[in-house]
C-alpha cells in the first residue's frame, strides 16, 4: 500500500503538546507549548495534538524513522492531598521521564481524555509492539486537577506550568537536546 | 443453575460510558438494559438562539468520530429551508469528505475495536503483538481517511471548512491527486483485508431486522435521498417524526428511538448494504459473496465484514471524485436564509442521522432536533441481546460476558454521540424462581 506520510524536518527534534483545551486541565501541553514558543528556548519543531492515540502513532513512526529525539508533554491526573488545601494549593511536581517505560509507574498512565481511552500511553505501547518506536523519547509530564469542560488552566496547574517550564529549561541545559 | 451475579466493570472499544445489565431466570433472559448515562450533553439547547451559520461547527464538536456526519446533516437541513441546491462539484466535494469519514471509522472499528473479539485479545495493543500486520493495515487506511477529512474538511478532527451553501475553500485540484496514489494502494490491498476477514469465525446467529436507510436513485447512500426500510416504508426526510418516536427509558440518557406502531429498527452498514446491495459495484458484490455473506445478512457478527465491503466501496467512491473533480470557481453557492423549518438525513457510519432545524427571520435557530443513529440502534442492541444470550447459556459467565460485549460492539456503539466505557452486569437466577 502506498502511504500517506507526515513530513517533519530531519534533525530537528520535535517537542509535542498533547492535550484538549476544552477540558480544562487537559490544556497544559498545547499552553506548554505556547509558552515554551513565546520564550523563545527551544529550536527544534513543535507539534499539538489532540491526544488521540492515532495522531502520537502517527508522529511516532515518522520519527521512528528519522531516528530523533521526541519530547511529549502532557498533563497527568493530580488528586489533591488528604487534609483539603486552598483552591490554589500546588500538589505534586512536573516530572520528567527519559524512560517512556517509566510512564507506567506514574498516575499519567490512567489519564486518557482521549476517545475510547487511548492517550498516550497506549500509543507509545502499540508503537513498541509494531517496532516504530523512535531511539529517544522523552516525557515531561505536568500535574492537572480539572478535567471537566469548559476553557483556561486551573490556578494550581497554571502553577505547574510555571513550575514546568522553568524544570523544563534545567531539562535543556543539561542534556543539550535541540543542540 | 444457581444464581449468579456476573459483573464486568470496563467494556472497552466503544465510544462513550455506559453499561449493559442482563437478568437470566434459568434458560429465560428477563431483561436486558443498555444503560447509558454518560450525562446529556444539551447540544440541542446549545444551538437555540444562534445563527445558523454556527451550525455545522458547533454540531460537528458532537463527536470526535463522526464529525462529518453532523456537518453534513446540519448544512442540508439548512439548506434544505431555501431548497437550494449545489453544482455537481461541491456536491461531490462533500461526497468526498464523507468518503474520508467512513474510512477513518470504519478503518479504526474494523481493524483496532472489533477484531480483537475475534481473535481472542482484550485489545488491539495485545493483538498487535501478534498481528502486527493488521493492525498496520487499519492504521494505514485510517490515515488515508484522515487525509481526505484535513484536505476537505482543513482539519482531520472537527473539521472547520463546511458551511451552508457549500465550503469556505476548495481544495487545489493538484492537491486532490495527491490523493490518488494512497487510495490506489489502499484498494489494491482491500482483498487481502477481505480475505482476512473472511476467514474469521462468525456465531451462527440471525435476527429479523427492520433495516432503514436513505435511498438514492442511483448511488450507495451517503448524503441525501428518501428513507426506505425493508418492510415497505418509503418516506421524504421531512416525515422522520411522523414514523419515527424517541422515548425516554429510565436506564438510559439517550433516548430509544422506535418505529410508530412497529418496534426497533436497524440502522447503519448492514441496513445500507442489504437495501442497497445492488448499488455496489459487480467487484465489490463479488467480493461480499466470496466472503460469505448472505445477501441479504441478516447476522449481526458478520457487520465486521459488511463494514469492509463499505469502506472499499468508500475508497473506490473517493478515488472516482478525485479523477473526476473539476474546481466549480466559488467555494458556496450565495445563501439567502428565510425563516422556514429544514429537514435532512444523512448516513452516519453508524447509521442514520437526522436534523430538524426551525430558523426565524434573524436568521437564528429557534429550535433544533438532532436524532443520532446510535439511539436510533439503541433498542435493538437490546433486542439482539435478548435473543442472543439463551443461544450461549451453556457458556461460562466469563465468556458469555466477552460474547455480549461482542454483540454491542456489532453495532460499533457511539455513546458519546447519543449522549466512554461500558459497565457489564449478568445476573443469573435458578430455574423456576
Amino acid at each position: 500500500m502506498s502511504e500517506i506520510r507526515t513530513r517533519y524536518h530531519d534533525n530537528n527534534p520535535i517537542l509535542v503538546g498533547i492535550g484538549n483545551p476544552w477540558r480544562r486541565d487537559d490544556g497544559l501541553g498545547p499552553s506548554f507549548v505556547q509558552e515554551i514558543q513565546r520564550r523563545s528556548i527551544w529550536k527544534g519543531e513543535f507539534r499539538v495534538v489532540p491526544g488521540e492515540m492515532l495522531m502520537i502513532l502517527d508522529i511516532l513512526e515518522s520519527f521512528c524513522r528519522s531516528k530523533e529525539k521526541i519530547v511529549f508533554i502532557d498533563a497527568y491526573a493530580c488528586t489533591v492531598n488528604e487534609g483539603v488545601p486552598s483552591k490554589n494549593a500546588v500538589t505534586s511536581y512536573p516530572i520528567v521521564l527519559d524512560r517512556w517505560q517509566n510512564l507506567k509507574s506514574h498516575q499519567i498512565w490512567n489519564t486518557s481524555m482521549s476517545t475510547h481511552g487511548w492517550g498516550l500511553a497506549e500509543a507509545l505501547n502499540m508503537a513498541e509492539t509494531l517496532g516504530q518506536i523512535p531511539e529517544k523519547i522523552f516525557i515531561l509530564a505536568i500535574p492537572g486537577y480539572d478535567f471537566n469542560y469548559g476553557e483556561g488552566l486551573s490556578c494550581p496547574a497554571l502553577k505547574q506550568l510555571e513550575i514546568a517550564t522553568e524544570e523544563f529549561v534545567k531539562f535543556l541545559e543539561k542534556v543539550k537536546l535541540d543542540a | 443453575m444457581k444464581q449468579k451475579t456476573i459483573k464486568v466493570d470496563y467494556l472497552a472499544r466503544v465510544e462513550g460510558e455506559g453499561a449493559l445489565w442482563i437478568d437470566i431466570d434459568g434458560e429465560n433472559v428477563k431483561q436486558v438494559k443498555l444503560k447509558i448515562f454518560e450525562p446529556p450533553r444539551f447540544f440541542e439547547a446549545f444551538l437555540r438562539g444562534r445563527a445558523y451559520t454556527e451550525a455545522p461547527d458547533i454540531t460537528a464538536r458532537i463527536c470526535g468520530i463522526c464529525p462529518v456526519a453532523y456537518q453534513m446533516s446540519a448544512v442540508h437541513a439548512l439548506e434544505n429551508i431555501i431548497q437550494i441546491k449545489l453544482p455537481n462539484p461541491l456536491r461531490d466535494l462533500r461526497r468526498l469528505l464523507y468518503c474520508g469519514e467512513w474510512i477513518e471509522s470504519h478503518g479504526l472499528h474494523i481493524f483496532m475495536l472489533h477484531a480483537p473479539d475475534f481473535l481472542g485479545y482484550p485489545d488491539a495493543i495485545q493483538m498487535a503483538k501478534d498481528h502486527g500486520d493488521i493492525v498496520k493495515m487499519g492504521l494505514q487506511l485510517k490515515k488515508i481517511g484522515n487525509e481526505i477529512v484535513k484536505l476537505v474538511g482543513g482539519r482531520e478532527i472537527h473539521p472547520i471548512n463546511v458551511k451552508v451553501g457549500g465550503f469556505y475553500k476548495l481544495p487545489k485540484r493538484q492537491e486532490l491527486l495527491s490523493l490518488r496514489g494512497p487510495l490506489e494502494g489502499a484498494i489494491g490491498n482491500i482483498q487481502n483485508a477481505m480475505d482476512w476477514v473472511s476467514r474469521l469465525n462468525f456465531f451462527p446467529f440471525k435476527m429479523e431486522y427492520e433495516l432503514v436507510s436513505l435511498a438514492n436513485d442511483s448511488e450507495y447512500p451517503m448524503n441525501e435521498g428518501r428513507i426506505i426500510s425493508n418492510r415497505g416504508l418509503n418516506i421524504d426526510v421531512a416525515d422522520f417524526e411522523k414514523h419515527f418516536e424517541e422515548q425516554h427509558v429510565e436506564h438510559s440518557n439517550a433516548l430509544h428511538c422506535i418505529h410508530k406502531g412497529y418496534d426497533s429498527y436497524l440502522v447503519g452498514p448492514m441496513a445500507r448494504f442489504n437495501l442497497h446491495f445492488s448499488k455496489l459495484s459487480v467487484d465489490l458484490q463479488r467480493m461480499a459473496f466470496n466472503a460469505g455473506l448472505d445477501i441479504p445478512c441478516y447476522n449481526p457478527f458478520q457487520s465486521i465484514v459488511v463494514r469492509l465491503i463499505e469502506l472499499a466501496y468508500a475508497l473506490h467512491e473517493a478515488l472516482r471524485i478525485v479523477d473526476v473533480w473539476q474546481d466549480p470557481g466559488a467555494p458556496a453557492v450565495d445563501i439567502n436564509m428565510q425563516p422556514g423549518v429544514g429537514f435532512a438525513a444523512t448516513e452516519a457510519p453508524r447509521g442514520l442521522l437526522y436534523h430538524r432545524y426551525e430558523i426565524n427571520d434573524q436568521g437564528n435557530i429557534v429550535e433544533a432536533r438532532i436524532i443520532p443513529p446510535t439511539s436510533q440502534n439503541q433498542k435493538q442492541i437490546e433486542n439482539d441481546l435478548f435473543h442472543f444470550v439463551p443461544t450461549q447459556l451453556n457458556q461460562s459467565d466469563e465468556e458469555l460476558t466477552l460474547r455480549c460485549e461482542q454483540a454491542v460492539r456489532n453495532y460499533d456503539p457511539c455513546i458519546s454521540c447519543a449522549t466512554h466505557f461500558l459497565k457489564m452486569h449478568i445476573r443469573r437466577e435458578p430455574v423456576g424462581v
